[in-house]
């Protein structure tokens, strides 16, 4: 019986345990090629990653916004509404933060607490636009919110260009002023990097565990995940769902821009979020885990630790910094492999809801249908 | 008939086991089929039989166990490799190409050609041929877009004759059918096997397998529990060794009924098609009255289902609950002024296969107390909420986290029967609510049902079984073309009359 019982709560962590090992040895494949040994180069890089306080701390420093990304991500998908806009939701975020810390008037804690206020409301805000699209013109979510990303980019790139740009530098780079000591995220430790907002990132998947697990608003969006006729049949309404875990999902991606600007840059620097694409590593990290946001946590510092530890190997080998990148983009290909291969298994009779059929077809992870 | 002069079946399947992880699906199965035969293989679902007929179409693999046609060992990898073996299978599920004809259905697949060309015309000759010789008249060049569900199974019939197969194997044949369709088609089998074909047929309906079959397999919990001839065997035997205990004949007390609880007039659903879903459909259910409308799958009853529940937006005409309009409501206002449902499509509509047990008997309930207050749920007494209801309607299973899809059909359906009853509404509508569920279960429904209107509560039942709307309604309407076609007292129409009338004939009553 005990027996069974760890069997049951091991099983969901068996298939991403597979795709991550499959991507490690279509890895190892990549290293022989580049003439190094990988048994050498993966402790290089587990060492890089997890090796002592130092690279530990780097890891989840780079792990936060990964996890509140991934959070945000998770809720939306799990209840059925696939967006991809955390990126733009995250700058957003980032900007709005930023800029209200520097120029909103009023002392220190005011202007921090309207900062995140009012960064929260603009992803939030930003993401149930999309919604209003989905709900009243059948607009795809996955192109709205895909397309809202690049609007995000380019209009505060604008703006920090044109209206806020630091100019006291001589470099003259697309960033805004420095946010003032008394408004900065304090940090852990003392010499390292990590900072508040990962406690805030712990605090969220408590928060989100629970939301979904024990509020009537968390059963209705799973079982709006699981089976919108359900949904529609039971009587709940399934705009409520998507309305609310839109604009939840938004208002999370944006915290994500918000740790960033207050607890690393101290400033809004334009491109930054996405060239290390934070919110497409977090939707892997949602994706892989199934959802569950512990399961989350632990995959968005794993995913972490693949680019600091990559990062570490094309210090001290031959191997290039793009073998992260490949690892990877290798997981993301097993697992949705396995939705994919999930999916196929359950017959197609399952009708779609009026709102999940204007949705894209990036519907991967479709939860719906009869088991056979 | 049985056993034949030549004794060697041409056909055993030999220990047939079969394990999904720890669940024995098939145990230690023999089962021997001759030429010219028509087996019947009957059992409660989760019975095995369903397994046992993949493993024999290729579908599935044994566990262990071989299976021997004409003296022959065959390994059979797939559907394809049975249908060249010489086994064809007649789905339950119609798997046809609604815009295509009939000759363009049959030969899919292993099209005559000429040249690089179909040839329509050998291809049309061959059914034609086909149709002929066994009795089957179908226009060749009839699309299947419009076609009568019986219509649409001789096709599939000739899909398998045209293979070419000495075995056929027909699963659940009869469900969907009127009973004037099932009579024609246990003549076609008959003619089927008189032209030496053999038959296999799954089912639980046991006067088909007393009217049609030799010899009947009987199955019960994964193994097989007798191999008997019809002619040495009865109904009642057959049931008993189907089930493992003695049915009892229901006995429905008699009471009056009282105010009207449901009340439908002149409904219109125009829907998008150029004719009506719902034509100017009235209907009432008193209280204490179990109202049943009978009629073929397809004839606005799904419709009629949606309008009630307010999941279909109508466009005249007015449904009260007590007085209350509902139509063109919210579900959860029409939940609220007193209906509750057994949908006619239990994964589609009735659950959700990846939640657990638990999330899925909550449903609806979970918005009041003791299951919630203030937004956050109380999980101590939604387990207790949902032990008791399992307990209550002997939903078998280990853990009632379990995921929904673990349960089998008929437990599924008896969890979503369960939820929807113990809503303790004014008025259960109750669709096909023991459509693929075996007698067990069938039976627990039923029993269920008379009970909540003989509380003095309302059903409406909407079941394309007859049989089920003949034992359990006081009132019968019968549906045709999103109208009803005729109205009875419990006790006042034949069968045939009501068989009739579903497929739009007159009421001469």
């Amino acid at each position: 019986m005990a027996d069974r019982k760890i069997r049951r709560l091991l099983a969901p962590l068996a298939q991403p345990a597979l795709a991550i090992g499959l991507a490690l040895a279509v890895g190892a494949m990549a290293i022989l090629v580049t003439g190094e040994n990988p048994l050498t180069v993966y402790a290089a890089m587990l060492k890089g990653a997890f090796g002592n306080k130092y690279y530990l701390l780097t890891t989840l420093t780079r792990a936060t916004p990964i996890i509140i990304c991934g959070l945000g991500a998770a809720i939306a998908w799990s209840s059925n509404y696939m967006g991809i806009g955390g990126e733009g939701q995250m700058i957003v975020g980032g900007f709005t933060t930023a800029i209200v810390a520097i120029y909103a008037p009023g002392p220190p804690w005011f202007r921090l607490v309207l900062a995140i206020v009012m960064a929260l409301l603009a992803g939030g805000l930003l993401s149930l636009l999309s919604a209003w699209l989905l709900d009243k013109f059948r607009m795809s979510l996955a192109i709205s919110t895909l397309m809202f990303n690049y609007t995000a980019q380019y209009v505060t790139m604008h703006f920090v260009a044109n209206v806020f740009q630091d100019t006291t530098g001589d470099a003259k780079l697309t960033q805004t002023l420095r946010i003032e000591e008394g408004l900065q995220f304090p940090r852990l430790f003392d010499g390292y990097s990590l900072h508040l907002g990962f406690l805030i990132a712990v605090g969220l998947v408590v928060a989100i565990w629970f939301l979904l697990n024990r509020t009537t608003f968390g059963y209705e969006s799973r079982m709006s995940g699981f089976n919108i006729n359900f949904c529609d049949y039971g009587g709940i309404s399934s705009r409520k769902v998507m309305y609310g875990m839109l604009l939840l999902s938004g208002a999370i991606s944006a915290l994500a821009g918000t740790g960033e600007v207050l607890g690393v840059q101290y400033r809004y620097v334009h491109n930054n979020y996405v060239s290390a694409s934070y919110a497409w590593v977090g939707l892997n990290a949602a994706l892989i885990s199934g959802y569950n946001p512990i399961g989350v946590f632990l995959t968005s510092i794993i995913l972490a630790g693949i680019q600091t530890g990559g990062a570490a190997i094309a210090r001290s080998t031959t191997v290039p910094l793009e073998i992260s990148s490949i690892i990877q983009g290798c997981i993301t290909l097993f697992i949705s492999a396995r939705i994919v291969l999930g999916s196929r298994r359950r017959s197609s009779v399952a009708l779609k809801g009026p709102l999940a059929a204007a949705e894209l077809a990036v519907d991967s992870a479709d939860e719906k249908g009869r088991p056979r | 008939m049985m056993p034949k002069v030549d004794d060697t079946p041409m056909l055993t399947m030999e220990h047939i086991v079969k394990l999904y992880d720890q669940l024995v699906a098939n145990d230690d199965v023999s089962i021997a089929l001759h030429e010219g035969e028509i087996l019947a293989v009957i059992g409660e679902n989760g019975a095995g039989k369903t397994t046992l007929m993949k493993i024999l179409y290729g579908m599935e693999q044994p566990t262990s166990g071989t299976i021997h046609l004409k003296g022959k060992q065959l390994h059979l990898k797939n559907a394809a490799h049975a249908i060249a073996s010489g086994i064809g299978m007649v789905q339950q599920h119609f798997m046809l190409f609604d815009p295509f004809t009939v000759t363009e259905n049959v030969v899919y697949g292993k099209e005559p050609v000429k040249g690089l060309y179909f040839d329509l015309k050998k291809a049309t000759s061959i059914i034609k041929e086909l149709s002929k010789r066994f009795e089957l008249p179908l226009d060749p060049y009839a699309r299947i877009q419009g076609m009568p569900v019986g219509l649409r199974q001789r096709v599939e019939i000739l899909k398998v004759l045209y293979q070419n197969t000495d075995i056929i194997i027909f699963d659940e044949p009869t469900a969907v059918l009127t009973p004037q369709e099932v009579h024609e088609l246990l003549g076609t089998m008959k003619r089927l096997a008189a032209a030496g074909k053999s038959i296999i047929i799954i089912t639980h309906k046991l006067n088909e397998v007393m009217e049609v079959a030799d010899r009947a397999v009987v199955m019960r919990a994964g193994r097989h529990v007798a191999d008997v001839n019809i002619k040495d065997t009865t109904i009642e035997e057959l049931s008993f060794m189907m089930v493992g205990r003695h049915l009892l004949k229901k006995e429905v007390p008699v009471i009056t009924p009282g105010d009207d609880i449901l009340r439908i007039d002149d409904l219109c659903v125009q829907g998008t098609g150029a004719v009506p879903l719902i034509d100017h459909l009235s209907l009432h259910v008193e209280a204490g009255e179990i109202v049943g409308i009978a009629g073929v799958s397809g004839n606005g009853q799904s419709e009629l289902e949606r309008c009630i529940l307010g999941l279909q937006h109508i466009d005249s005409g007015s449904i009260t609950i007590k007085g209350v309009e509902i139509g063109n409501h919210r579900v959860a206002e029409v939940r609220d002024a007193g209906v509750s449902m057994i949908p006619e499509d239990r994964y589609l509509w009735g659950s959700a296969s990846e939640a657990s047990i638990m999330e899925t008997a909550i449903m609806t309930h979970y918005r009041r107390n003791p299951l919630s207050s203030n937004g956050m749920l109380n999980m101590k007494n939604i387990r207790k909420f949902t032990t008791d209801l399992v307990r209550a309607f002997s939903v078998k299973t280990d853990d009632i986290r379990l995921k929904t899809g673990s349960l089998s059909g008929g437990n599924a359906q008896k969890l979503i029967a369960a939820r929807e009853i113990a809503h303790g509404t004014p008025l259960l509508v109750a669709c096909e609510p023991t459509r693929g569920v075996d007698i067990g279960a069938m039976e627990y429904i039923h029993d269920r049902l008379v009970e909540k209107r003989t509380s003095g509560d309302a059903v409406l039942l909407i079941s394309s079984e007859l049989s089920e709307i003949m034992e359990l309604s006081d009132r019968i309407y019968v549906m045709y073309g999103g109208k009803i076609n005729g109205e009875f007292k419990r006790g006042c129409v034949r069968e045939e009359e009501l068989g009739l009338l579903m497929v739009g004939g007159a009421n001469h009553g």
